[in-house]
């Protein structure tokens, strides 16, 4: 019961007209950020770094998470709109949202959007208010091992992606690793690929790829028959989320917002990681799932749902041992740090008020956001209305400023718009976008992870067998690889 | 840093009795006698990882300091340019020769990535204002390992060569460097796991995965007094004073020679005006004599030796041996 004191004074403070002022700007700021391409949740909050520094800290911390979670929420009007993630972990969003979007029902994946990532923002933060510690405790069992296995079930996944044959998607998931191959060595800190190029020390972010694959690439295909492409017609009142509809989805909510919650809990996986974990799950669930890439609104309530809950994920390990999970939990304890507050195990005890009143927030910034985002999701809809010959040129303004903002650099927008024109020749070739960028996405995870566990069992691979954790999650890839051998056999045994 | 620590302390003093009287003093000192004048418009302090990054906190506070207090009228603002281990954000600075309002934040990987890439170096070619907070470490074991001190550490790792292994962030920085020194000290041989960002590596280690972790004092105390780490050296050249730190035996008086901490501070243009040079070095000593500086330091167990003035530049020199020396004896010098 000590939990829920602890809670109602958190209340207390977040509903002090100072509170809640922190918490609306938050969520405002975070909306705003999360819908521009390129400025993620992250780099708003360290924009915003220096604003807190003269603030209260709960005020500052309530208002910096409010960006946090505010932005998953902003990240998918852009994605379903115009084909653009907004931030990094909508990008399956944009996927089958914006085929939602050309069917006329966009409305709909805006308004599934915006209900699963309150439901999962509340059930996240339940879960973050009362098991935080615990949870904490058993995330911190996954570990290299287990992130390998986890990025190994992540590229087998990408096969199902796409519409077409499991071979290209294969392919162009390699090509992505391949991509994500350039930079720095991860374990050495050799350059590598980079063919001397300072500009590619870093390797390609994954953002202008994003921006170039979709959305550029989308732009370059449908201006070569502009008139063809007619306005959305769509009647303002018609937008809405259908009955139907929201039975189909529900269910995806909910097992999207827990696969979020647990993605986020480990340190260093990531919203993309469980967005994209999520997707896949649902695709396996899902009553039609022929209908993945073209458009499943399910499967944009399972990822959106699921980057929410990851955010809120991520905050356990950070309260409860001062892990920062992710760059936007690293921006959120550094600003603890400037206000001069130590974050580590202590934090819970040593500073309840600030702890609990920042749960306490997220109840109310999770309900502002939806009172936010359902009445507009028809609203941002009703822009498709605007003729294409007036839409491309501003969506590719909009992608190029996205890409620039990413790094303040030129180089990101050339990345952006090279990959724009690899996107075009892609859609030509019918080979399918997506396996690409979740390989880029899992490229990082997937080697390092890989390289760590072996260099901390000394180069004994039984490491994966030996941990309980790694153990179940191997048995699972193998499971995954099997199946479709064992069913091919079944149905001839069947025949 | 273990070399000049005793004479960067007396400079220290001069430093406090020469904020007293600034703009006297600080015009005699240097060896053509400028009179400090204070750039134009808006200084733009440069720095190489996002918000949040150590040398971004560290900054940010002085520069909040130097705000308030009034020691600096222009407005500060921050430019975080990430990645490339700072070459880009060196790259922006060092491309604007002689701008008064362009300043980069300097932190470890100014010295140890051209040393890391095998590029030109680029500490000598910015005009260095002052380097003036330190963070100090502690090496870190689970709370169960049998070995009680850093010693019996290196005894373990005598005894299992590669066996002993300690988690920390990219190849070359810093926990890098740190147990590269242990094992030149010692002449044992450990395993060092790179992840991508401290935050990792700390839950690599608090998962029980690893026997040793590095972390500065501030983020290491935590970890100590809920029992989830336990301290077995510090890598200062004496004890830390504190209640809760005087207990921790740094790594010399357990017979591994290694003093070792991360330098922060500004960097100026390339071929900045002498003038502006002298302010801010009065700029410097003033915040450091500061008592909300002092506090600031104290609060956060932070190491305040105030390098700035003609022996900076030598002084500069000094830290990139150190880092190369270190860098070519773990096999990550390129140059």
């Amino acid at each position: 019961m000590e939990a829920f004191d602890l809670l109602a004074q958190g209340f207390a403070v977040a509903l002090t007209p100072t509170g809640l002022f922190s918490i609306f700007m938050g969520v405002l700021i975070g909306q705003i950020v999360g819908a521009l391409p390129g400025l993620g949740p992250a780099a708003g909050m360290a924009l915003l770094l220096p604003v807190t520094f003269g603030m209260d800290p709960n005020a500052a911390v309530m208002m910096l998470a409010g960006i946090l979670y505010g932005g998953m929420y902003g990240g998918t009007i852009t994605s379903v709109l115009i084909n653009v993630p907004g931030e990094s972990s909508s990008v399956m969003a944009a996927i089958d949202g914006h085929q939602l979007a050309r069917r006329g029902r966009a409305g709909a994946a805006l308004a599934v959007a915006a209900v699963g990532s309150f439901f999962a923002g509340v059930v996240g933060t339940v879960a973050l208010a009362f098991a935080a510690v615990g949870l904490s405790a058993i995330a911190l069992r996954f570990n290299a091992p287990e992130f390998f296995l986890l990025a190994v079930l992540g590229i087998i996944a990408t096969a199902s992606l796409g519409t077409g044959s499991p071979t290209k998607a294969l392919l162009m998931g390699a090509v992505g690793l391949a991509i994500g191959a350039v930079g720095t060595d991860p374990i050495s800190g050799n350059a590598r690929l980079t063919f001397g190029n300072s500009y590619l020390v870093d390797g390609f972010d994954f953002l202008p790829v994003a921006i170039g694959l979709f959305g550029i690439a989308e732009v370059l295909v449908s201006l070569e028959n502009v008139h063809a492409e007619k306005p959305i017609t769509t009647r303002l009142r018609d937008m809405w989320m259908t009955s139907a509809e929201w039975a189909q989805s529900r269910m995806a909510v909910l097992r999207g917002s827990a696969i979020g919650f647990v993605v986020g809990l480990m340190p260093g996986a990531g919203a993309t990681v469980a967005a994209f974990l999520a997707y896949v799950v649902e695709r396996r669930f899902s009553r039609n799932p022929e209908m993945f890439g073209k458009g499943a609104l399910d499967g944009v309530a399972a990822s959106e749902s699921a980057n929410n809950s990851s955010v809120t994920g991520a905050l356990a390990p950070m309260l409860a041992l001062g892990i920062p999970g992710s760059t936007g939990t690293a921006v959120l304890l550094a600003a603890l740090v400037l206000q001069g507050i130590r974050p580590g195990p202590t934090l819970m005890a040593d500073q309840p008020i600030l702890v609990w009143s920042l749960i306490a927030s997220m109840f109310i910034g999770n309900v502002v956001l939806l009172v936010m985002n359902l009445p507009l999701a028809p609203l941002f809809a009703a822009l498709l209305r605007v003729p294409y010959v007036l839409l491309a040129p501003a969506i590719l303004v909009f992608s190029l400023v996205g890409a620039y903002a990413a790094t303040m650099s030129f180089v990101t927008m050339v990345v952006a718009m090279g990959f724009g024109i690899v996107g075009y020749l892609m859609i030509k070739a019918d080979l399918p976008r997506a396996p690409l960028v979740l390989a880029l996405v899992l490229a990082p995870l997937l080697e390092e992870s890989l390289r760590q566990s072996l260099l901390l069992s000394l180069g004994s691979p039984m490491i994966f067998v030996e941990r309980p954790f790694a153990l179940a999650l191997l048995i699972t890839v193998i499971v995954f690889l099997a199946m479709p051998f064992v069913l091919r056999r079944f149905s001839k045994a069947g025949v | 840093m273990s070399m000049s620590t005793e004479t960067f302390a007396s400079i220290r003093r001069t430093a406090l009795v020469a904020a007293a009287l600034a703009s006297i003093t600080v015009g005699s000192e240097h060896a053509v006698a400028q009179t400090p004048r204070a750039p134009n418009g808006p200084i733009e302090i440069t720095v190489g990882c996002g918000a949040g990054c150590t040398p971004d906190v560290l900054m940010r506070r002085a520069a909040k300091i130097w705000n308030d207090q009034r020691l600096i009228s222009n407005p500060i603002v921050f430019d975080n340019r990430a990645g490339g281990g700072m070459a880009p954000a060196m790259k922006h600075v060092l491309d604007r020769r002689g701008d008064e309002n362009s300043v980069m934040a300097l932190a470890g990987p100014v010295f140890s990535t051209p040393i890391t890439q095998g590029t030109e170096t680029t500490y000598d070619k910015f005009t260095p204002l002052g380097v003036f907070v330190q963070t100090q470490l502690i090496l870190l074991t689970q709370p169960n390992h049998p070995a009680k001190s850093l010693k019996e550490m290196v005894e373990a790792a005598r005894a299992r060569p590669k066996a002993i292994r300690l988690a920390g962030s990219s190849a070359g920085g810093t926990d890098d460097q740190v147990m590269g020194l242990i094992e030149k000290a010692t002449g044992v041989d450990m395993t060092f796991i790179p992840h991508s960002g401290g935050g990792a590596a700390l839950a690599t280690f608090l998962g029980g995965n690893t026997e040793l972790s590095l972390l500065t004092i501030d983020e290491a105390l935590p970890q100590m007094q809920s029992g989830k780490a336990r301290p077995l050296a510090i890598f200062n050249q004496a004890r830390r004073t504190e209640a809760n730190l005087k207990d921790i035996p740094t790594a010399k008086e357990q017979g591994v020679d290694v003093v070792w901490g991360q330098v922060f501070g500004l960097l100026g243009a390339p071929g900045l005006d002498p003038a502006v040079l002298a302010w801010w070095t009065d700029r410097i000593r003033a915040l450091t004599a500061s008592e909300a500086w002092k506090a600031s330091i104290a609060e956060n167990l932070l190491g305040g030796e105030v390098y700035v003035g003609p022996g900076l530049p030598a002084q500069m020199k000094l830290f990139h041996e150190q880092r190369l020396e270190v860098l070519r004896a773990i096999g990550a010098a390129k140059l």
